[in-house]
């Protein structure tokens, strides 16, 4: 087994042939990773990303091979995931006007290329959800793209495939969720191609570190939303005098460690109307 | 089906250019991944990027993060 990659919030393996995704407890604030994990929550976002994989696999084939086939050690929060061509875009859906959205909404009136109707505010939800790709940037930060820039890249066959299948995703995540309290504001999806040349949904789904969670009954638009997993840190870091919001990050206390774990798994249960259990 | 990573295509050409005395910059990464994705499928071949290499390249953050970060430089700098 080869390390490709030890990231921010995922370790990454080659294992005969396969890629072996392990999530770690890492969670970050304000870009910047804290140097206290959240015990548990690598397993809990595995477990959801799981549920949900299993959940829309109508949709749109996808990447996991087994969630048992992976060494004792990161049992419940490593996938054995299939080895995919992966293509360069990240396939964004927004529901709610949040982050680049709603300042690309505020300065243009549209989210890559797409007009919306004026009158809408930080946190309003969209009249329908748009599909927003962008560049996976090397340096700097991603780039908004449109269909038109999509289909010039991919073809335009696949890029409305793209289109398609992550308003499909979103669509039915979000309606799933918002039966059981949970707004999923937006979403990234990352997809590949097998060796036959079909299109597979990729990486994480519709976990709070590949969307924005945001409580229903907190939803108010006209400011900024509340998160439902990790609003405790982002409170508490917002209280710290002297960090500058750059590495290295404050150790995080017990009792905020703690509120946050437990919105983790209120998060998990919420959705997926399982117990959590360790 | 022939795949060749974009990213690959945008480092070698830029080499090309500077072996020829040209001193190339990027200025939208966007257009040059969309214009590498153009020639490479002019060509018969499908803009991918090698699995080891994607995750190698890119060491991403949650996808708040990055997108409330990607906000903060669209605030900057609107395209």
């Amino acid at each position: 087994m080869q390390l490709i990659h030890s990231g921010k919030i995922r370790d990454v393996y080659e294992d005969r042939g396969d890629i072996l995704l392990v999530a770690s407890d890492k969670v970050s604030v304000y870009d910047v990773v804290l140097p206290t994990p959240i015990p548990g929550k690598g397993k809990i976002l595995t477990q959801l990303s799981l549920w949900w994989f299993r959940h829309l696999a109508d949709v749109v084939p996808n990447h996991v091979i087994s969630a048992e086939d992976v060494p004792p050690e990161w049992a419940g929060r490593a996938i054995r995931c299939q080895r995919l061509n992966m293509l360069p875009i990240e396939c964004i859906a927004r529901g709610y006007l949040a982050g680049l959205g709603l300042d690309s909404y505020r300065a243009t009136g549209t989210i890559s290329g797409v007009p919306l109707p004026s009158g809408l505010a930080e946190g309003s939800r969209l009249p329908e959800p748009v599909f927003t790709p962008s560049t996976k940037a090397t340096i700097g930060h991603d780039e908004f793209m449109t269909l038109g820039d999509a289909g010039r890249e991919l073809g335009a066959e696949t890029a409305n495939e793209l289109q398609r299948i992550t308003l499909e995703v979103y669509s039915r995540g979000a309606a799933i969720a918002a039966e059981r309290g949970v707004i999923i504001a937006d979403t990234k999806l990352e997809f590949g191609r097998a060796p036959d040349g079909a299109l597979v949904l990729a990486d994480e789904l519709l976990t709070s570190d590949s969307s924005r969670f945001w409580a229903a009954e907190d939803w108010h638009p006209g400011r900024p939303q509340r998160y439902l997993d990790k609003q405790f840190v982002r409170d508490w870091s917002s209280t710290i005098t002297g960090w500058d919001r750059k590495p290295p990050g404050p150790e995080v206390p017990a009792k905020i460690v703690e509120a946050t774990r437990a919105r983790y798994i209120e998060v998990y249960e919420r959705i997926t109307g399982n117990r959590w259990e360790e | 089906m022939a795949t060749y990573d974009p990213y690959k295509l945008i480092d070698q050409v830029r080499e090309l250019l500077q072996a020829s005395g040209v001193d190339p910059v990027i200025v939208s990464e966007k257009d040059a991944l969309v214009g590498a994705g153009e020639l490479l499928r002019s060509m018969g071949v499908f803009p991918t990027v090698d699995p080891l290499d994607f995750h190698a390249r890119g060491d991403r953050n949650s996808w708040q993060e990055t997108d409330d970060r990607n906000a903060a430089a669209y605030k900057q700098a609107p395209p």
